[in-house]
């Protein structure tokens, strides 16, 4: 049982991570970005073009990567962002589900629809205590989430630019107003929500594989993450993420493994039938 | 004002001849049988626009209702029950549904309420794909019994056809009457401002579980007709992908517009069949040109053609 | 008038009989085939489904262009319409309308067996040989006399593998892990049927979505339950990934499963202590073959397609030729190539013969392989209980 304690937080440090990489966007735009998924994928195999074709040592392919992805965020942005300004959510929730319906068949064009794998930044045996098996490559993925907060934590608010963002996520308006340069951290929020996800990417190939469709699932599970936590409340992502992937854990193994997908969609619609807001509520109210 | 009333109304008729006509062109088969599918999932559009459309509330369920329709009318004539009962019995099974994806959903706003339909949707072909005994999990059912109604129905696609023409008309006028009943009002309310809506009376709640229901009846039936004309179903023609496509229809064809769900759902169905020699850049530009449309007219294709109706009415 | 054209449409149909009678006697039907001759071909080419759907083109087309490139068939060359059918049934069933409009002589078929069953119907009315690979036991229970499976399909692997594991490999308490869509649910299905018959319970019966990345929480549940071994029926991708989180978790199981467990994009991406030791029974794959000539093809279908060559590859190669050589007999006639599809006893494939049964089932023989680090070995072909 413990192991499914391990499996379960291992994966639900990726959807953790998929998720915070939505609420940064979300936060400062007030978009969800149904592609988010998609970003992921894109990730990894920029990852796996990088270690794997071209035979780079993986710490390279990781900074590659992330110089790609903050790229792709900033294009992202000025393809689906700014076009759509001022229009209802709805049909940015249909743009951004377009963007990666486009990512997706692009990604299927390049690289072809078979597995790929990529090796992990980490070496080493698993570990094993008291019947429980670790290994390396999930250790790591704890210490990348544990290390992606704690950074994300300082730049927000103890360093100035990232008080910016907050007063942007609280407000663009009145941001704009007082001379924030809004654009500059939206852009930067756009950038680094496509990092995250794109290292999300990165710590998944690996284990799990890389091709073209991964990112379906796994940007549906930060969603559901997401909606759980609350939109607007980081430590809500990290918490609703780890706790989705014990639930799937332990209701593939215990109820069903049959609908282990429908758990998460389950556990999503009773929060939110007691909770409206989210376990952790948002952090903006609704306009008159 | 009066020659372009007189110039839609040729136009209209002169569509609904040649629309009468098709069938002589084309004779039985491959058309015949894709313009059946699409005026089905015109019909499913059609109720998708009652919530999305014109509550406001996003619905990525829709695929579901429809598959719920269809499979009720599959087992239930498999079982041996005759064919007049199904119409009802898919709407009763799509209302409990659409009553329990309401009720909890109605507090909901726009990204919850769409995560949460998605759900439902997801929830609901899983139980499909599971439940092997009684839906043929993923091989589907086939030799699902056609239509008949005493003894006597469709035969063959191109009766079909006409009568899917039928239908389709009826459920056009049905939105229209809706549309411009006091519920439509109250749907159009609820869509551009709930406060503003509660405040002048208007029960939103119940406006939207009702905008839900309808939606869903109308898939529902569409669903038991799918059933019943194509008699094969399997869970992949019900899947999320599939919700998406619908939304896509709603939206390229001009949400809130009745003529738009018709046009959106005849030339989504039929462009990926034209288109199919792109191979897998056909969902690429697919996609592309969604945002395209999103982006340039998010009134869809029927707010471009009353523009180039307006646009020709001014230049004389 | 009218006694003219009644004058007219008897000697017509008098010479319609004695050129149909006549040419039922001539040895050169094959003169009487339109030129080019046309092939159709409906598949999954995008979607989900791609990665199984493609290898029925590339095993038709490259047999199509090989035969196209010594000649034709009697100096007609072939032409084949290829249709996607996209990944819902839907679309299968408009696109095998379309092919039906381009009059073709022989429609094959995926081995997408929801899409076969949706397109069933259609055919028999076209009145055209359908050949197809979907795997599902029932495509051929449908009564259809044009449907012909030239791949081995579930029932026989439901049967065979259990026996198999039960009767020579000693397991008697199998955890049984399947992808949760038509390829694995029905094979699970009858693998249990086939397990009870055998007196063997299975320890758990779980399943995972073809989405699903991580299995762990299914194998520990079928290793907590004691199971002594693990039926595996899955995709090579998903197959891939169950194996390698076997290992991770460092489960020791006797596995077993389809030709996924031997095939090349499964053993692509496991290490050789992970892919050793895995059991598969299936449609027999080229890649084992000791003939030089089998191995080459498989090379050069690779070349051309970036994509291993499976069983399905050669299945559909074959049934090619089969065609090829009835057409060569009986000619362009669609009733004459269904009977003889029908009659045939023994054709000699790349690496199985092929008979038909009553039902149109015409591959009977299958593979028994075992992975020796990331080779697969060819432990022996197995036939099919009756054949």
């Amino acid at each position: 049982m413990a192991q499914l304690v391990v499996n379960g937080l291992s994966l639900g440090s990726i959807y953790a991570l998929v998720a915070l990489g939505l609420l940064l966007i979300f936060n400062t735009v007030q978009i969800v970005n149904f592609a988010q998924g998609q970003l992921l994928m894109l990730g990894a195999f920029i990852g796996i073009s990088g270690a794997v074709t071209h035979e780079l040592p993986v710490a390279t392919a990781w900074i590659i990567t992330a110089v790609a992805m903050a790229f792709i965020g900033i294009v992202f942005m000025v393809l689906v962002y700014f076009p759509l300004r001022g229009r209802p959510p709805f049909l940015v929730i249909l743009t951004t589900i377009a963007m990666g319906i486009v990512l997706e068949n692009l990604a299927l064009i390049i690289w072809g629809p078979l597995p790929v794998s990529m090796p992990s930044p980490v070496h080493g045996a698993p570990l094993r205590l008291a019947g429980v098996v670790i290994s390396m490559h999930q250790i790591f993925i704890f210490v990348t989430l544990a290390v992606i907060l704690l950074l994300q934590f300082l730049l927000l608010t103890k360093t100035r630019f990232g008080i910016l963002m907050q007063a942007t996520a609280q407000d663009l308006h009145t941001a704009r107003l007082v001379g924030i340069p809004v654009n500059r951290t939206i852009a930067v929020a756009f950038a680094f929500g496509a990092i995250l996800s794109g290292i999300a990417g990165l710590l998944v190939a690996p284990i799990f594989l890389a091709e073209p469709t991964m990112g379906g699932s796994l940007g549906l599970k930060g969603f559901v993450v997401s909606v759980i936590g609350g939109f607007g409340n980081m430590p809500g992502a990290v918490i609703g993420g780890l706790f989705l992937g014990l639930i799937e854990t332990f209701g593939a193994r215990y109820i069903s493994s049959n609908f282990r997908d429908a758990y998460a969609f389950i556990v999503m619609i009773a929060v939110l039938v007691a909770w409206p807001r989210g376990l952790f509520g948002e952090k903006s109210s609704e306009k008159v | 004002m009066k020659t372009s009333n007189f110039k839609t109304s040729i136009a209209l008729a002169v569509c609904a001849i040649a629309v009468l006509m098709m069938p002589l062109a084309t004779h039985d088969g491959y058309i015949i049988q894709l313009l059946n599918i699409a005026m089905l999932n015109a019909i499913v559009v059609l109720g998708l626009n009652f919530a999305t459309g014109w509550t406001g509330q996003i619905n990525f369920g829709q695929a579901a209702f429809y598959g719920l329709g269809a499979y009720t009318t599959a087992i239930a004539t498999k079982a041996g029950l005759p064919w007049i009962s199904t119409p009802f019995l898919s709407i009763l099974v799509v209302v409990a549904a659409s009553i329990a994806l309401g009720l909890p959903t109605l507090r909901l706003r726009t990204y919850y309420l769409a995560m949460t339909t998605i759900g439902f949707g997801e929830i609901v072909r899983l139980v499909i794909v599971h439940w092997e005994p009684v839906t043929g999990g993923t091989s589907g059912l086939r030799a699902i019994p056609g239509i008949s109604l005493f003894g006597f129905g469709p035969q063959g696609q191109i009766q079909h056809y006409y009568l899917l023409i039928a239908v389709l008309a009826i459920a056009a006028l049905v939105a229209a009457r809706i549309r411009h009943s006091s519920l439509g009002r109250a749907m159009i309310a609820t869509k551009d401002s709930e406060i503003a809506a509660e405040q002048s009376g208007v029960d939103t709640t119940q406006t939207k579980l009702l905008a839900f229901m309808i939606g869903a009846i109308y898939a529902g039936l569409a669903g038991c007709l799918y059933a019943s004309s194509v008699r094969f179903i399997s869970p992949d023609s019900f899947s999320g992908i599939q919700a998406v496509l619908l939304m896509t229809m709603l939206i390229v064809g001009g949400m809130g517009s009745i003529a738009g769900c018709i046009i959106g759902a005849v030339t989504l169905t039929l462009l990926p069949e034209a288109l199919r020699f792109l191979g897998q850049w056909y969902l690429v530009l697919y996609g592309l040109g969604v945002i395209v449309v999103i982006v340039l007219a998010p009134g869809g294709l029927a707010s471009i053609a009353s523009e180039m109706r307006l646009r020709l009415a001014s230049a004389r | 008038m009218r006694q003219n054209s009644f004058k007219n449409v008897v000697l017509s149909a008098a010479v319609v009989c004695l050129s149909s009678g006549v040419a039922r006697e001539s040895k050169a039907d094959v003169a009487s085939c339109g030129s080019p001759i046309p092939f159709g071909l409906t598949t999954a080419l995008t979607g989900n489904l791609a990665l199984l759907g493609i290898q029925a083109r590339n095993g038709v087309e490259f047999a199509v262009d090989e035969i196209n490139a010594s000649g034709g068939i009697a100096g007609k060359k072939l032409v084949l319409t290829t249709e996607d059918t996209g990944a819902s049934s839907t679309d299968a069933l408009n696109a095998m309308n379309r092919i039906i409009e381009s009059k073709p002589l022989i429609i094959f078929g995926s081995m997408i067996s929801p899409h076969v069953f949706a397109q069933t119907e259609g055919v028999n009315k076209s009145e055209t040989p359908f050949l197809v690979g979907a795997t599902n036991a029932k495509v051929t229970a449908q009564g259809s006399k044009w449907l012909f499976r030239t791949h081995v399909h579930d029932g026989q692997l439901a049967d065979l593998i259990p026996e198999y594991l039960v009767k020579s490999l000693g397991k008697t308490k199998p955890g049984i892990m399947a992808v949760a869509d038509d390829y694995g649910l029905g094979a699970s299905k009858g693998i249990q049927a086939a397990l009870t018959k055998l007196k063997a319970t299975p320890a758990a019966v779980t399943s995972y979505a073809p989405s699903d990345k991580d299995m762990s929480a299914q194998l520990l549940e079928i290793k907590d339950k004691g199971a002594d071994s693990l039926i595996l029926f899955g995709r090579p991708a998903d197959v891939t990934l169950v194996i390698k989180q076997m290992n991770d978790l460092g489960i020791k199981l006797t596995t077993i499963g389809n030709a996924s467990m031997v095939a090349q994009t499964t053993l692509t991406n496991l290490s050789a202590a992970e892919a050793n030791g895995g059991y598969a029974i299936g449609g027999m794959i080229p890649q084992t073959s000791p003939d030089t000539k089998i191995l080459d093809w498989a090379k050069r279908v690779q070349e051309k397609y970036k994509v291993p060559a499976d069983n399905f590859t050669v299945s559909y190669y074959d049934t090619v030729y089969m065609l090829k050589s009835i057409i060569e007999k009986v000619g362009c006639d669609k009733p004459a190539i269904r009977d003889a599809l029908a009659a045939t006893k023994s054709w000699k494939g790349m690496l199985i013969d092929y008979q038909a049964d009553a039902q149109g089932d015409l591959a009977h023989t299958l593979g028994i392989y075992r992975n020796k680090g990331k080779t697969p070995e060819l432990t022996g072909p197995i036939k099919e209980n009756g054949f």
